[in-house]
């Protein structure tokens, strides 16, 4: 019994096998490029997602679906466009895409947002722009150094992860600091009324929201290695890259995102301090709407 | 006698931004200096709008003068810790009483000349013994206390900065009657004006909704009605004068 069992399941393996080899090419050696079919096992494994879901009525499914479709778009497009733009190899339409993917995430910073002011949307792109655009010019000109300067293959998804790291942080940050100065509205102006200054009635809140916006980063480097391998260092050792090279990479990728996200997010607490106190030391609270 | 006002305001106005709401029609007043001033009104009358703005903590339109200066920018928060303004609802950060009554004294404005500088815990002790509360209650969380108690503190807490002017926006709404009347004592001890012998020069603006309360604690009344200055009638000699007088005719100030 024993001897067939093993038989048959070992049998049912190398079928498996045999037909698994029908539909993919043996991958020749060293290369890491994917067929569209290999991604779209990777996509079954979300269906098997969606479809649970909607057994045991999650309401996530419908989620799921979206999220998994429109980040296929977009990054599809990306290919495209990143195609094109490597071609070219311009200064001028990769500043373009840089500055389209800067608005972009300032944007969709403050779409995370349920409290805003008035000239939120202006405040957010312009401390994603600039804590973003220092640390990545530093990353670039001074550290990566490529041939030539502008090389989109470097500069681009520098960039992108370094957005990306920074809307997080700011729209944590502001997101904090806005509720927290509402919900404890009657506290700051107590502190106000006996004689604080604008800053000493908001700094408590102010560094509260630093802090609420810098804990993932920091998490994310107190855990790195240990119970996780970085995306962009996966991504490395699956390219073929020496561990200790990848992790040197690592590492500096991961100052440079904690430095932008800190330039980000205290920018963008700062203007907006500014915004919602005046010179009066007063709070102007009209202008905090709930979204 | 012939005393400037401590306070005079010009034309103090309010409207909310965003609904255009008049929250307050413009109003004139003077306070002279050991004045009591009971503000009465229905709910909504622009009372606590009218305190707000004296403490500047909304912005105004209008003109406000202090010793005969308007005050501006910086010096807006010394201001306020000789013109406070206390709220219906008492706040405090988070911690202990302690914690709280310690708080005004990190300020920057508590270094300028003037005002008291630091914390006493004996000065605060007898304070609450006159509350008949306990000093351990000094130690207690402030998010423990019951809102009579709450009102209290935040009463010790501002008398502690030696204000010259104090607005209290129905300070004794929460309280028991044993309570009131010592929260009561407490004010008139604070103004001086049990003292015959000498004149206060502190200033008392008090909101209640209780008429005898505004009859015992106040000597002169003024009625904001809809957002308007109304009556303001001073007790002691004949009642009646119309708003938008120059404070000229209201300075007879009364002296029981």
């Amino acid at each position: 019994m024993m001897d067939l069992e093993t038989l048959s399941s070992g049998f049912a393996l190398s079928l498996q096998a045999r037909m698994l080899g029908e539909f993919f090419e043996p991958r020749p050696e060293g290369s890491i490029s994917l067929s569209w079919l290999e991604v779209g096992v990777a996509a079954s494994l979300l269906l098997v997602n969606a479809v649970i879901s909607l057994k045991l009525g999650l309401g996530i499914a419908k989620r799921i679906g979206t999220s998994a479709i429109r980040m296929t778009i977009q990054l599809a497009i990306l290919g495209l466009v990143l195609k094109q733009i490597f071609e070219l190899a311009q200064p001028a339409p990769v500043l373009g895409l840089a500055a389209l993917m800067t608005v972009v995430a300032g944007v969709s910073a403050v779409k995370r947002i349920d409290h805003r002011y008035p000239s939120i949307y202006r405040n957010a792109i312009f401390s994603v722009w600039t804590s973003a655009w220092i640390v990545t010019s530093i990353t670039v000109l001074l550290i990566v150094r490529p041939q030539p300067w502008h090389s989109p293959q470097v500069l681009i998804p520098l960039l992108g992860m370094v957005l990306g790291n920074s809307l997080t942080g700011i729209s944590l940050g502001l997101d904090r600091f806005l509720s927290e100065l509402r919900s404890r509205q009657g506290e700051i102006e107590t502190m106000l009324a006996l004689g604080a200054t604008r800053w000493e009635s908001c700094r408590n809140v102010f560094s509260e929201s630093t802090r609420t916006a810098m804990i993932p980063i920091l998490n994310t480097m107190s855990v790195a290695g240990i119970v996780s391998i970085p995306g962009m260092m996966t991504g490395q050792l699956l390219a073929g890259a020496e561990p200790v090279e990848a992790v040197k990479y690592q590492i500096m990728i991961m100052f440079v995102i904690a430095g932008a996200i800190g330039i980000g997010v205290i920018l963008s607490l700062l203007l907006t301090y500014r915004q919602v106190t005046n010179e009066d030391h007063q709070i102007e609270w009209e202008q905090i709407r709930r979204h | 006698m012939s005393k400037e006002p401590l306070l005079q305001l010009r034309d103090i106005s309010r409207s909310d931004k965003s609904s255009g709401k008049r929250l307050l029609n413009p109003v004139s007043l003077d306070i002279r200096s050991g004045e009591r001033i009971g503000l009465v009104g229905p709910s909504g009358s622009g009372k606590t709008t009218l305190m707000r703005a004296i403490a500047m903590l909304d912005r105004f339109s209008g003109k406000l003068f202090y010793q005969e200066k308007q005050i501006t920018g910086d010096a807006i928060p010394a201001y306020r810790r000789e013109v406070i303004y206390l709220s219906q609802r008492p706040y405090f950060i988070r911690g202990t009483v302690e914690e709280n009554l310690r708080l005004p004294f990190r300020f920057k404005s508590s270094n300028q000349q003037g005002t008291f500088q630091s914390f006493e815990r004996n000065v605060a002790t007898l304070r609450l013994e006159e509350f008949q509360l306990p000093p351990q209650i000094l130690d207690q969380p402030c998010d423990s206390l019951s809102g009579g108690e709450q009102q209290v503190i935040a009463l010790i807490r501002a008398l502690a900065l030696g204000p010259r002017v104090l607005l209290l926006d129905e300070p004794t709404a929460a309280l028991d009657p044993d309570t009131r009347d010592r929260y009561e004592k407490q004010i008139h001890q604070w103004h001086g004006s049990s003292n015959v012998d000498m004149e206060s020069d502190r200033v008392l603006l008090w909101t209640s909704h209780d008429p005898s309360q505004v009859h015992r604690m106040t000597r002169r009344i003024v009625t904001l009605d809809g957002g308007k200055l109304g009556l303001t009638m001073d007790k002691t000699t004949n009642p009646g004068h119309e708003h938008g007088d120059n404070g000229n005719d209201s300075s007879t100030r009364a002296l029981s």
